[in-house]
């Protein structure tokens, strides 16, 4: 048995079995040893146990890559490797004041008034949801798994993404104040947990309209990014995602090799409705707790929001009877024209 | 304080864009070293550099990175390009503009260096503190960095109108220095590819830039009454721009759009027809200085913000304006 390269979830034949194991990088399994994940490189960087494996650990040793499958399979006993068009899709949601509230920023200028407000999934990230969703039902994903960072409440954003499709969530709580780098470092972890091959998130939330994060995670993690994305195509045979951006004078389209993060504008898709099944169905999915300090991160406060205020107010303008009044005032009043 | 200004150029010269970015670096204090750093590779590159440094007062020096892997400004290697220059030249402050460009490039840069970000900067009020809108300009935020150097902003380019340079002036110019690329890593640059670029080509002013803005919403109904737009937006040289309704709704393109996630505008005139005004739209003109509205709905929200409110048909309202606005030289 010689396997070409294999990428992203393989099924492998263990002791008349075939066991699914997933990942973008290059995967082993074997009855004695359990998965390999060993990089492009051919070097083996890291190794998990399951129950069929015996406590080895190779972390670090390198491997011809051309060689590697024969030597694990004559060395751990592994009978076949199949590949499967397969992949995981990690999509990162935020709860935000919903997009129709008309915002109130509090007397006392520390902020913006937060309670009692209508609170949604920020209408970027339930883009970057559907289009996770869509590539799955497409055939090319095998799982979407939506992750969120924040408070508890933030659980409940997840529930949505649960109710319009999402397989499992991850909830990362802390009440500290969490600015884009931080986020990113917590992604950029949970990326390393989970190893999908496409991270998506919204461009921009609509309460700090920051515009931060997905660039900023690819930058921590390497990958490439398609930002701002208003159209996506993956080719499976050739690893890559062809993206549409809309940028200042039109549209690029780039060519990115996968594992890669896209960040969602408005025109990708039309995010579906979570149906009342869906959303009792929701209720028994897993949403998984962890927090910063398990995934080793520590939340930086390099900024302080020293006040909030509101804008300036346009003084009243006045209504004009007649397109000659309005000319008349653009010419005399205003001198613009 | 030393700030690397991180530039766009288009055939030959530094874009508008890039110029309210050095106006920002001033901003941050009186003695304030300047460095453009221009990438790309070939004739153009070379002739917007020599243009910013014999023609911008304001800056020290122009760095250079030629190379055919800058070719296109992609985010993967810009963002190596920014670390590498950074750990050369310690810059107190990093900026540009919050274009598409700097929106994909800075915050990517920043994590690379473990920084974060302030982006869509309004107001540099000392060089630590800064105004910038948030909830779609519906509150203004202060923020003070308080991290380590470099301070790394993105400017909305309409806060910080570029000052008329005198070309007549032959003021010493900047000098040029190489970028050193013999250290650059390549690791990332191979997975990411320009394919393509495509947008509509006008002879219209820059949406971004221009002096006079006409805007047409819903109220138009279709890609053809969108037509009135232009033919008024020819008259008067203009910029035309479209509401988030219209684009989607297949008017126009949307590098028209106007608003929270389209272009954020602020000129002289800007009129707007057919356009409600949602606060999405509302955020990315309401700093026009004058503001003319025109739409059938008296309770439109437009209204609220417009200088000259019109209350009438614009398909009757349009053709008059054609007709009596005078001619633009």
């Amino acid at each position: 048995m010689t396997p070409t390269k294999i990428f992203e979830e393989v099924s492998i034949f263990v002791e008349g079995n075939w066991v699914l194991a997933d990942s973008h990088r290059d995967l082993f399994i074997g009855p004695k040893v359990s998965v390999f994940e060993s990089g492009r490189d051919g070097r083996v960087i890291g190794v998990w146990m399951n129950e069929i494996s015996g406590k080895e650990t190779r972390k670090g040793e390198s491997v011809n890559a051309t060689e590697k499958c024969a030597y694990f399979s004559s060395s751990y006993g592994i009978t076949k490797i199949a590949k499967a068009p397969k992949m995981k899709i990690m999509v990162a949601v935020k709860r935000v004041v919903d997009y129709a509230v008309k915002i109130r920023v509090k007397p006392d200028k520390t902020g913006v008034e937060l309670s009692n407000v209508k609170m949604s999934m920020n209408p970027f990230c339930e883009i970057a949801l559907e289009e996770a969703l869509r590539i799955r039902e497409s055939g090319l994903a095998s799982e979407v798994v939506a992750v969120s960072m924040g408070p508890q409440h933030c659980v409940d954003t997840l529930r949505t993404g649960l109710a319009m499709g999402a397989d499992r969530a991850i909830h990362v709580e802390t009440t500290s104040q969490l600015y884009p780098l931080s986020v990113a470092k917590l992604l950029q972890k949970l990326v390393d947990l989970e190893k999908p091959g496409l991270l998506i998130l919204g461009k921009q939330a609509i309460d700090d309209d920051c515009n931060q994060t997905g660039q900023m995670v690819a930058g921590l993690l390497k990958w490439p990014q398609g930002t701002f994305a208003s159209k996506v195509g993956l080719d499976k045979e050739k690893q890559v995602a062809m993206v549409d951006r809309e940028v200042d004078g039109g549209l690029e389209t780039l060519c990115l090799d996968l594992p890669v993060v896209i960040t969602t504008d408005l025109r990708l898709n039309q995010p579906r409705y979570a149906t009342l099944p869906n959303i009792m169905k929701a209720k028994s999915k897993v949403i998984k707790k962890m927090t910063p300090e398990e995934l080793n991160v520590e939340i930086k406060s390099d900024m302080e929001i020293v006040q909030v205020t509101e804008p300036p107010k346009r003084k009243a303008g006045v209504i004009v009877s007649s397109v000659d009044e309005l000319v008349h005032k653009l010419k005399n009043e205003a001198h613009v024209i | 304080a030393s700030t690397l200004v991180l530039g766009e150029h288009e055939r030959g010269s530094v874009k508008e864009s890039s110029l309210s970015a050095v106006a920002a670096a001033q901003a941050i204090s009186e003695e304030n070293s300047i460095s453009l750093l221009l990438a790309g590779t070939g004739p153009s590159l070379q002739e917007a550099a020599s243009h910013a440094a014999s023609s911008l007062p304001s800056i020290s020096q122009v760095l250079l990175a030629d190379s055919e892997d800058l070719k296109y400004p992609l985010a993967e290697t810009w963002a190596e390009l920014v670390h590498l220059v950074q750990q050369k030249g310690s810059y107190s402050h990093i900026i540009a503009a919050s274009s598409s460009f700097g929106k994909n490039i800075l915050p990517r840069a920043a994590a690379l260096l473990d920084v974060s970000p302030i982006t869509d900067v309004t107001e540099i009020s000392e060089p630590q503190l800064f105004i910038r809108p948030i909830y779609a300009g519906n509150a203004l935020c202060t923020v003070r960095y308080t991290g380590a150097n470099p301070t790394m902003l993105t400017i909305r380019p309409t806060s910080f109108p570029v000052p008329h340079i005198s070309s007549s002036k032959n003021l010493d110019a900047a000098p040029i220095s190489q970028v050193d690329l013999s250290t650059f890593s390549e690791a990332i640059l191979r997975k990411s590819r320009y394919v393509k670029h495509t947008s509509q080509d006008t002879e219209r002013p820059d949406l971004g830039s221009a002096k006079v803005v006409v805007t047409g919403g819903r109220g138009l109904k279709s890609a053809d009454n969108f037509k009135l737009i232009e033919k008024l937006a020819e008259k008067l040289g203009a910029a035309v721009g479209a509401t988030r309704a219209a684009v989607d709704a297949g008017f126009v393109p949307n590098e028209l759009q106007v608003g929270q996630t389209g272009k954020i505008v602020a000129p002289d005139l800007y009129m707007a027809f057919g356009v409600s005004g949602a606060i999405q739209h509302l955020a990315g003109m309401k700093d026009s200085k004058v503001i003319v509205a025109v739409n059938k709905d008296t309770d439109a929200p437009i209204f609220q913000v417009a200088d000259y409110g019109l209350v009438g048909d614009l398909f009757e309202v349009l053709p008059e304006l054609i007709e009596k606005l005078p001619e633009k030289k």
